[in-house]
């Protein structure tokens, strides 16, 4: 079936051939030829049956023509013999012929081919006629052949003025003349076509020309199989100006890239179907998706939460049909759901981009939730911030406007001025002035301050709901817009009638203080003189008496007397302990520089006469140079080397040893003495007022010298107390502040 | 030797008899007169009422807390009067305060002294005074 398949039409295989298969007579006259012949020349198998094919020869070719066929028919067959014919339509077209000759059936049988593509090559080979020359030589593109270790063999005219070069042998200088870059790439096409007959190759490549770089491109053929050739064929032309603007293209193509993967937002592009077409970097981070997963995807499976996925194809049909949505053109909030179908608030602006008679819509979207949890947050603690002031009740706190009307009432408000909320919103502060203090605008001039000031402070008695006043203290602040104009105040009242009352009080026993104090001082002034002036009159007139009248005195009359002296004496000594105890504090003292060394020396020395009567010893090494007023640290000295020099058992020699130490902030000083001791209950009674532990006949004293030195002490901020074991002796410590 | 007339401006009855006896005790001839309050004192020294024969003193004891007038009141008219100046004031008195002593020197008294509290001390006290500014001083003749 199928040998018969075959017979059945020989001529329709030979049909379909590419090359056209002719048979001619010896006059050279188309007997048969195939379709493909109308590919080639133009005329159909049935125009050219009983034309001679030299009818068909371009004529510079007549003769290379003639002189083939008559080497075809003396018996050399023909291989890739070329010539050039005349298309029907007046084109050239070259032709290369392999033919045989038969001379028993006096035929030319052949195959022609087209080579149009080749012609160029034959025609540098120097093969082919003037015509070829003519072809390339006129063409603006370059024509080069190379040998095996490529070498230029030869280039054409508009070759040589790509390459600028005007002599052929210029291998070495085009070969260095080859950016570094696109060196491998050429070695690489070439030996590729080196290796493979009939391939070929292009590439693009730099090549310094007049100290520039041009681009050229290149087309690289294994011509090595065509004998009239023998070469690699390299076709090229300068592709310079397409070459940048091309770069250009590209290289603001990848600023574009960058620009929109920087930007903060996320930019997402949908087609008019809604599927989307760009998804930047910043998408991928605030969606989850990668750009290969969802481009082609609907946007809206996506990124668009269920609740808003009604409104966007609404919108999206209403834009198709009307060209509008409400939405468009215009920064709006809304939320979106990434990957993990997390729900998050966005800001978003959609605009329609229409591109190539198609719509677009190209959304740019910020992730906003970090805003809006500040924003949450700010609106939380504001409305903390109104409940605390709402909450505040020691406080009236209040807004007025720019004239002075009351806009807000809290509960402090309420506590201190007695109206409720909706009575008093809408009235003017002035509501709370006095009488008196409105007629003289005091209200007006407050607010007035407090424009100038920003703030003010005023104290005053203001007036309540039911009539009665406070004593208050208002601070008064302006508000101010961006602008510095005053848009009204806060007023903040508080109500201090129990102070002002304390206050006043406190300044009543101020005055109280002080007019005891001078009476003291009167009375301390009275005891110096007018008590002592009946005194002295008494003891005057006792001793005339003695004096004067001792012979007429008996034994008992004398004792008389003598008892009435002493208690007259005694009674002075307590006057002037008392006005010395009264003078404590009230007299201001200079600081000096006090070495008290040099003070324990004068101590002595004004004790001298006891301290020889009694062979007291007095032992102190080493005392400080302190910062204290000499005349009471002295008394108190005196009184506390007195007193332990006093105290003492009839037999005993009095030692008393005086020491320092250095507190932190204080000098501590110690008196020891060796004598009769104090009972550990009596250790606070001794520094009262009169408080005495022995009989005067025993240890004569008024009980002032230890008050007057606690007196002194605490007066300059020390303390004095006493350690002792009764018996073995007392020590009495205090401190004087450094 | 002339008499010296003494001026004791007191009012403590104590006081003038101690400063009496004292003087009067003394080894210079003397008499005294005793005036119980200032206003009483000026009288005598401007020869008004009942005092119109009264001599002007040599010397005049002066205490300073007195009814009426006190002394520092007496002082300053003595020592501003032209015809009563010249006379030397000794101001006895039992105050030992500070503001009394520099009001009277700058009230020009001659001499500020405070009362001895001790009976004998007192005594001594007076006896000096009669020595010092009878028998010492040289006193300007009367002025007439």
């Amino acid at each position: 079936m199928e040998n018969r398949k075959f017979e059945i039409n020989p001529y329709k295989i030979l049909d379909q051939s590419l090359d056209v298969l002719c048979v001619f007579n010896s006059e050279g006259e188309f007997l048969y030829v195939s379709r493909s012949c109308e590919n080639v020349w133009g005329y159909t198998p049935e125009e050219l049956i009983q034309k001679p094919y030299m009818s068909l020869v371009y004529e510079t070719d007549h003769q290379i023509t003639e002189a083939a066929a008559n080497k075809l028919i003396k018996g050399t067959d023909l291989k890739n013999f070329i010539n050039t014919y005349v298309h029907k339509n007046g084109s050239i077209v070259p032709i290369s012929w392999t033919a045989r000759y038969c001379p028993v059936e006096q035929k030319m049988f052949c195959v022609a081919r087209d080579i149009s593509e080749k012609v160029f090559i034959r025609e540098e080979a120097g093969k082919g006629g003037e015509r070829y020359r003519a072809l390339i030589q006129n063409s603006t593109d370059g024509l080069a052949l190379l040998d095996k270790e490529g070498n230029i063999l030869g280039i054409s005219e508009p070759g040589k003025k790509i390459l600028n070069i005007y002599k052929e042998d210029a291998s070495e200088n085009i070969r260095k003349n080859i950016h570094v870059e696109d060196v491998s790439n050429i070695e690489e096409a070439f030996f590729d076509v080196i290796n493979d007959p009939e391939k070929s190759k292009k590439i693009e490549y730099r090549l310094k020309v007049n100290n520039e770089y041009k681009w050229i491109e290149a087309i690289f053929q294994n011509q090595f199989n065509e004998p009239t050739v023998n070469a690699i064929a390299v076709n090229f032309c300068d592709i310079t100006d397409r070459k940048i603007t091309e770069i250009a293209l590209i290289k603001s193509e990848q600023l574009r890239k960058k620009i929109m993967n920087s930007a903060l937002d996320a930019i997402i592009c949908i087609d008019s179907r809604g599927f989307i077409i760009i998804w930047n970097d910043q998408a991928e981070k605030i969606f989850g998706w990668k750009r290969e997963e969802v481009l082609g995807e609907p946007v809206v499976d996506l990124i668009i939460p269920q609740k808003f996925k009604e409104r966007y194809h609404k919108g999206f049909k209403q834009y198709m049909e009307t060209g509008e949505d409400p939405l468009l053109h215009k920064l709006i909030q809304g939320t979106a759901i990434n990957r993990k179908k997390r729900e998050f608030p966005v800001e978003l602006f959609v605009i329609p981009i229409e591109q190539d008679s198609a719509m677009n819509f190209c959304a740019f979207i910020r992730d906003i939730s970090t805003q809006k949890e500040v924003e949450n947050l700010l609106q939380e603690s504001e409305e903390r911030y109104h409940k605390m002031i709402e909450e505040v009740d020691d406080y009236a706190i209040l807004l007025l406007n720019n004239e002075g009307v009351i806009e807000n009432w809290n509960k402090g408000a309420e506590k201190i001025k007695g109206y409720k909320e909706e009575e008093i919103i809408g009235k003017k502060v002035s509501v709370f002035y006095t009488e008196e203090d409105r007629k003289n605008n005091l209200p007006e001039q407050l607010l007035n301050q407090a424009i100038e000031n920003g703030t003010i402070s005023s104290d005053g008695w203001r007036v309540r709901k039911d009539g009665s006043l406070f004593w208050a203290n208002v601070v008064l602040t302006a508000l101010h817009d961006e602008d510095g104009g005053i848009i009204g105040f806060t007023k903040v009242t508080r109500d201090l009638t129990e102070k002002k009352k304390a206050d006043e009080k406190l300044l009543k026993y101020m005055h109280e203080l002080e007019a005891s104090n001078i009476e003291l001082e009167q009375f301390a002034y009275i005891a110096s003189h007018d008590l002592q002036e009946p005194l002295r009159m008494v003891t005057s007139f006792l001793t005339q008496l003695e004096k004067k009248y001792k012979d007429q005195l008996d034994e008992k009359a004398q004792r008389y007397i003598y008892f009435a002296t002493d208690g007259a004496a005694r009674m002075r000594r307590i006057i002037l302990d008392l006005l010395e105890y009264s003078r404590v504090g009230r007299k201001e003292y200079e600081l000096e520089e006090l070495d008290m060394d040099e003070l324990m020396e004068e101590v002595v020395q004004f004790h001298r006469t006891i301290i020889k009567e009694k062979d007291a010893e007095i032992i102190w090494e080493d005392l400080p140079v302190i910062y204290a007023a000499r005349t009471p640290v002295e008394q108190v000295l005196q009184n506390l080397i007195a007193n332990a020099i006093k105290y003492q058992l009839p037999d005993v020699k009095p030692r008393v040893v005086i020491k320092s130490k250095e507190l932190v902030k204080y000098w501590q000083f110690s008196v020891t003495d060796n004598g009769i001791g104090i009972e550990p209950e009596y250790f606070d009674k001794i520094f009262v007022l009169f408080q005495r532990l022995h009989q005067k006949e025993q240890y004569s004293g008024t009980g002032i010298g230890l008050a007057i030195c606690k007196k002194i002490i605490e007066n300059f901020r020390g303390r004095i107390w006493v350690e002792s074991e009764e018996g073995k002796g007392s020590t009495f410590y205090f401190t004087i502040a450094k | 030797m002339k008499k010296v007339h003494i001026l004791l401006v007191e009012d403590n009855e104590g006081d003038i008899v101690l400063t009496t006896e004292a003087l009067q005790e003394g080894k210079i001839a003397n008499s005294i007169a005793v005036a119980r309050d200032g206003s009483e004192a000026l009288r005598y020294l401007e020869k008004k009422d009942n005092f119109a024969k009264e001599l002007t003193p040599d010397i005049i004891l002066l205490d300073v807390n007195l009814p009426k007038m006190n002394g520092h009141e007496l002082l300053k008219i003595i020592k501003t009067n032209d015809s009563l100046k010249h006379i030397p004031v000794v101001m006895l008195t039992t105050s030992s305060s500070e503001a009394d002593v520099i009001k009277s020197y700058q009230n020009y008294a001659n001499c500020y002294i405070t009362k001895p509290v001790d009976v004998s001390n007192f005594l001594d006290v007076v006896t000096t005074i009669e020595d010092f500014w009878i028998s010492i001083v040289q006193l300007p003749t009367k002025i007439k």
